[in-house]
This record gives C-alpha cells, sequence and structure tokens, in this order.
C-alpha cells in the first residue's frame, strides 16, 4: 500500500536531511566561531603626542641636607605628552595607596618625600577611566633617559630622568624598591598595566618608572 | 680627596680605593688631625626597622677627644673617640633633642628624625663649642602603602568580544537540524 505514495517522501526526506546537515554545520561554525574569538582584543588605539619642555628654572637641592623643598604642584612628561596638576594622596582605610578621584590628574603620595628632596617621592595615576585614556595611558613607554619635570609651589622645576620602568603583578608588588629610602632624590611613577580582571575591576600589574634627580 | 674647589687634575691630598656594590651607599670620610687625616669608607644603611629611623654619630670634634651622644634617655654613642664612627642606632621618629657631653664641653642639638630616614650626626668644633650637623643619609616614605595601586578602571582594556551572534548562530543551528531530524524520523522510509 505505501509503495504508491512513495513518490513524495524521498523528496520530503531528502529536504529533512539536508536541513539536519546544514544545521550541524551551522552549529559547528558558530562554536568554531565562539573559540576562535574568545580571546582578548584591543579596543583601539591612542596616538602619543610629544610635548616642549616646561619653562621655568631647575632647581636641585644640595644632597644630603633636609633642606625645605616646596610641594610639588604639577607634572611634567614632555615624550609622552603628560602634562598635569598633581593633587595629594595619602592611604585608604585599608592602608593602601590612595589614587586620585579623576583620571586628568595625577597625584602626589604625602608619606613620600618631597620631589627633589632626598628620597623616592611617589607619584600615581590612572592608566584609564571606564570610558577611555587617563593621564599616564603611554606611562609604560617611557624609556631611561627621558625627562621627567614636577613644577613645585614656588615656581621652580625639578628634573628627574627615567633610569628604568618595570611591571609587577599587584600581589607581587615591590614595596622596599618603590617606598624604601635612597640616599639621593629619586622619583617614582605609578599606574596599571596588564591584564584587566573584569570580575574584580581592576588590572592585575602595576607599572612603576624609576627616575632620579638630574642635578 | 682635595681641597674645596681645586682641579680635577691637581694632585689628590689622600686617596682610598673602595669596591662598590650595586644597591649599596657608602661615605668616604676624611678623619683624623690636620696632620694624620686619612680617608675612611664607610657603609651606609639604606634600610630602616618599619616606622624607625637610624642615627650614627661621627666625632670630629678636636677639642672634646672623647664625646657621648644622647637622645632622651637613650644613648645614640657612648664614650665615642675622636676619628670614630658609631653603629647606627634605631630610634622612634620625632623631633628630638640630641645632648654632646664631652669632658670639659656639651651641647644640645634639636633635630627631627623621621620614620623611614637615615641620618649621620657629625661633632664638629664650633667657634663657641661643640656643634652637631645633621646629615640625612637616605630617606624613604614614613609608611609604605601596602601593596600595589589601584590605578585603572579598565575603558582602555583588550576585552573580550561579544559571544552573543555566535550563540545565536549555535541556536539557530542546532533547531534547524533538530527540525531536520525530525522529520526525517516523521516522514515514511522510501521503499527500493
Amino acid at each position: 500500500m505505501a509503495g504508491k505514495h512513495a513518490a513524495p517522501a524521498p523528496a520530503g526526506r531528502r529536504a529533512a536531511a539536508i536541513a539536519c546537515a546544514a544545521g550541524v554545520m551551522l552549529a559547528g561554525a558558530g562554536a568554531a566561531g565562539l573559540a576562535l574569538t574568545h580571546h582578548p582584543v584591543a579596543s583601539r588605539s591612542y596616538p602619543v603626542t610629544a610635548l616642549p619642555a616646561p619653562a621655568g628654572p631647575v632647581v636641585a637641592v644640595q644632597q644630603s641636607r633636609a633642606a625645605a623643598v616646596a610641594v610639588p604642584v604639577a607634572l611634567d612628561i614632555p615624550s609622552i605628552g603628560v602634562q598635569a596638576n598633581l593633587i595629594d594622596l595619602g592611604l585608604t582605610a585599608a592602608g593602601a595607596l590612595q589614587v586620585p578621584p579623576t583620571t586628568s590628574v595625577a597625584g602626589w603620595f604625602t608619606g613620600s618625600p618631597r620631589p627633589g628632596a632626598i628620597g623616592p617621592a611617589v607619584i600615581a595615576g590612572h592608566i584609564d577611566s571606564r570610558d577611555g585614556p587617563g593621564i599616564f595611558f603611554h606611562l609604560s613607554r617611557l624609556e631611561p633617559g627621558d625627562r621627567v619635570y614636577v613644577r613645585r609651589a614656588d615656581g621652580t622645576l625639578a628634573l628627574f630622568r627615567v633610569t628604568k620602568v618595570a611591571s609587577y603583578l599587584k600581589d607581587r608588588f615591590p614595596t622596599a624598591a618603590v617606598y624604601g629610602p635612597t640616599p639621593d632624590a629619586e622619583l617614582r611613577l605609578i599606574t596599571c598595566g596588564g591584564t584587566f580582571d573584569p570580575a574584580q575591576g581592576s588590572y592585575l600589574s602595576n607599572v612603576v618608572v624609576y627616575a632620579v634627580q638630574a642635578s | 680627596m682635595r681641597a674645596a674647589g681645586a682641579a680635577a687634575t691637581s694632585k689628590p691630598v689622600l686617596s682610598t680605593s673602595l669596591v662598590v656594590e650595586s644597591g649599596s651607599a657608602y661615605t668616604v670620610a676624611g678623619l683624623g688631625p690636620e696632620s694624620g687625616l686619612r680617608l675612611q669608607v664607610l657603609d651606609d644603611r639604606l634600610t630602616t626597622p618599619a616606622g624607625e629611623a637610624l642615627v650614627r654619630v661621627i666625632q670630629a670634634s678636636l677639642r672634646e677627644h672623647v664625646v657621648t651622644v644622647t637622645n632622651g634617655g637613650d644613648t645614640v654613642a657612648s664614650n665615642l673617640a675622636f676619628a670614630s664612627v658609631s653603629s647606627y642606632q634605631a630610634v622612634r621618629p620625632a623631633t628630638v633633642t640630641v645632648r654632646v657631653t664631652g669632658a670639659t664641653e656639651a651641647t644640645s642639638a634639636t633635630v627631627t628624625l623621621g620614620a623611614g630616614t637615615v641620618h649621620t650626626l657629625v661633632i664638629l668644633d664650633g667657634a663657641g663649642g661643640l656643634t652637631v650637623d645633621n646629615i640625612l643619609d637616605a630617606a624613604g616614605s614614613a609608611v609604605a602603602p601596602a601593596g600595589g595601586a589601584a590605578t585603572g578602571l579598565g575603558g582602555t582594556a583588550p576585552r573580550v568580544p561579544s559571544p552573543l551572534p555566535w550563540l545565536l548562530l549555535i541556536g539557530a543551528g542546532s533547531l534547524v537540524a533538530v527540525g531536520g531530524g525530525l522529520g526525517l524520523r516523521r516522514l515514511p522510509r522510501a521503499r527500493a
């Protein structure tokens, strides 16, 4: 009996078989696409705009004297286009370094020596906000020899030369090298770097720039 | 060592050699009476106990051959002979009055010893008696912040693209495949 109605059946079955195979291929393509694109991709690039050196008298205080050095008010890093006002930073309730409330200024840690006095002055700034680059976005591009200027409240400039740029996992932060005593006037610039952990909302590493006062 | 302002090509008054190591600091001091001045290489310390200051004394007074230096009730250097150097003492950070006592003279000086700072007090003969020269050997942060700095919010971080289009493709493909499979099962098999 069924044999007499055999004609439509193969066409329907063929369509169903094609649909089944096509569906499997589509799903496979989707899985392949998911696997191949499931890695971080840079959102976009931001060019560096170099700036001229700031105008003003560069003054280096005589070493080995706990001389009165004026408080820092601004930071200039011409090679990576940084020109920022400095705010004061203290400690958070948990004892960590405070960070600036906005990404357009940098901050000087008031527990560290003043820039130009003996010891490492510590300045921190953001690499980015939630939306775009921050004041220290290009910090990791600094190289040994690059100039860093700190303007002080009395109008004088302290000039530092970069000696080292390094990146550390935050849970292996080199506290002694960054905050510990030095026999000369030095500078530490800190920002974030490395992998961003969206779950914690923070980067896993810190970039630290070491600089020493040029006389 | 040359006279102050002498040309770098002039004959040195005194010479010494030292081995310098990376990460270390040294003081080269000319110590002794004018006739027997000699150079001493002193090892400077660059780390303080947490929250404390370090102080040492160089006894350079010719008039008082032996001095004792105290900081409140604490002795920083006891019976220190001329041209010798005490070892570093850890002290609580404060602005303190340091007393220097010799056989016939005494003086006091107010010095600020901050946490994380390393000082050398040089005892000298001034016009009016003993004087104290406070030299800052090294300084760091008074209190070191814990851990790293939270200096980024991720706006420029590389990100993983949304998986949604691919998940939709997998879903659609699966639906079509299941539909086809059901059709295959429902439709009669062709006769040979």
